[in-house]
């Protein structure tokens, strides 16, 4: 039997009370919620929670999706308000020292299997760490995910000419920061 | 210099027509400057082009659809606990605590004390004594004198947004909490937006 893979046909059959059709569209989706989330936060475990906390979110609201806009712009939208009020959650709990990151050895789990990879994206994590969050989530909207200053708009509320300037200040900061000799 | 990026994501996409890829080579090859920042950015986006599509080992990328299943069936009913209830109370305190301890202004003291009249007697004393709950999550990190700082500031200020967010349906919210550290599961976006900013405000973030 032909397996529907296209959002729309998932999402209804969701709707229509089809619980598998959630699991593929989160198999779907589940690397770029990851890899957005990894990229925001800078390390494995909060993505992974982000990821968690996303798929939570998609399941309550699914039903409430009016395609309006694409799945995917929908998906990214949840995704990066997740991580941005993830980020600033993990900032209190560090400030209030309930669960100081500083002194945290993260969990290295291997989730990356090329070491050659893992290791350039650790370096690229690290240089995007530095920047402010506001241009952070621009940077990796456009040189990762591709998506145009009108998408991003759309996915982050903000001005067209901020997001410009935004990225203008990431990119120039990226290039100070990444030694590509070493990468 | 203008910033070229756009041009240069264009062509490096693929999303110029031949016209303007013409053009824009013609650029390149008349700006020195314009060629250097265009292999730098060439440079860079080669690197993110290399890691961006790389796959998540599949014993991961299996574990999530089941890690959510998982958490969304074990959803436990969470034992009421009205001690819980009070430390968090008294550990929003203290976070307006450290951003009063900012404040100097007469006017949003004397805005605070008014607010504060609109509690009953019994509802402060028993945040007071209910008060200590939450030193102790913090006892390492805080110090007597910080501690005894924000317990004067506590008794004398409370501020606007703490008033609201300790209106008695929030104090519902919080009964279901059993864990003090994981007081931001229980707070809503628009909480950690408001705690978060007045933080950012006060430069203390």
């Amino acid at each position: 039997m032909h397996e529907i893979n296209n959002d729309f046909d998932l999402i209804k059959g969701f709707i229509n009370g089809d619980e598998s059709a959630f699991n593929r569209l989160a198999v779907k989706y589940q690397e770029k919620i990851y890899w957005h989330a990894r990229r925001m936060s800078g390390n494995h475990l909060d993505a992974d929670e982000i990821v968690q906390e996303v798929l939570i979110v998609l399941y309550k609201k699914l039903k409430t999706f009016e395609f309006k806009s694409s799945f995917y712009t929908w998906v990214f939208t949840i995704t990066n308000t997740r991580s941005i009020n993830h980020l600033k959650k993990r900032n209190l709990k560090n400030f209030f020292s309930l669960d100081d990151i500083s002194n945290k050895n993260f969990e290295r789990k291997d989730v990356i299997d090329d070491l050659e990879s893992k290791q350039k994206i650790e370096k690229i994590e690290s240089a995007l760490q530095k920047l402010p969050v506001k241009q952070r989530e621009v940077f990796i909207m456009r040189n990762f995910d591709e998506l145009s200053y009108e998408e991003i708009s759309r996915i982050t509320g903000k001005s067209i000419g901020a997001l410009k300037a935004n990225h203008f200040h990431a990119l120039n900061k990226i290039k100070e920061l990444v030694n590509y000799d070493k990468l | 210099m203008i910033n070229y990026e756009e041009k240069f994501f264009a062509y490096l996409k693929g999303k110029m027509n031949s016209l303007e890829k013409n053009e824009f080579e013609d650029e390149l090859n008349h700006s020195e400057i314009l060629k250097n920042e265009f292999i730098e950015y060439k440079k860079l986006n080669g690197i993110i082009d290399e890691i961006k599509n790389v796959q998540l080992n599949k014993d991961y990328s299996e574990s999530i659809i089941t890690e959510f299943r998982k958490r969304k069936e074990n959803k436990k009913i969470k034992i009421i606990s009205p001690t819980i209830k009070y430390a968090l109370a008294s550990i929003i305190i203290i976070v307006a605590g450290y951003f009063l301890m900012t404040m100097t202004n007469k006017e949003n003291l004397q805005e605070i004390k008014l607010n504060l009249e609109d509690f009953s007697e019994a509802e402060l004393n028993s945040w007071n004594s209910n008060y200590y709950y939450s030193t102790s999550a913090f006892e390492n990190n805080i110090d007597d004198d910080a501690v005894s700082k924000i317990d004067s500031i506590y008794k004398e200020n409370l501020s606007e947004s703490l008033v609201e967010a300790l209106s008695e349906k929030k104090l519902e919210d919080f009964i279901s909490i059993n864990n003090v550290s994981d007081v931001d599961e229980y707070l809503s976006d628009n909480d950690v937006d408001m705690i978060y900013n007045q933080l950012i405000n006060k430069e203390i973030l």
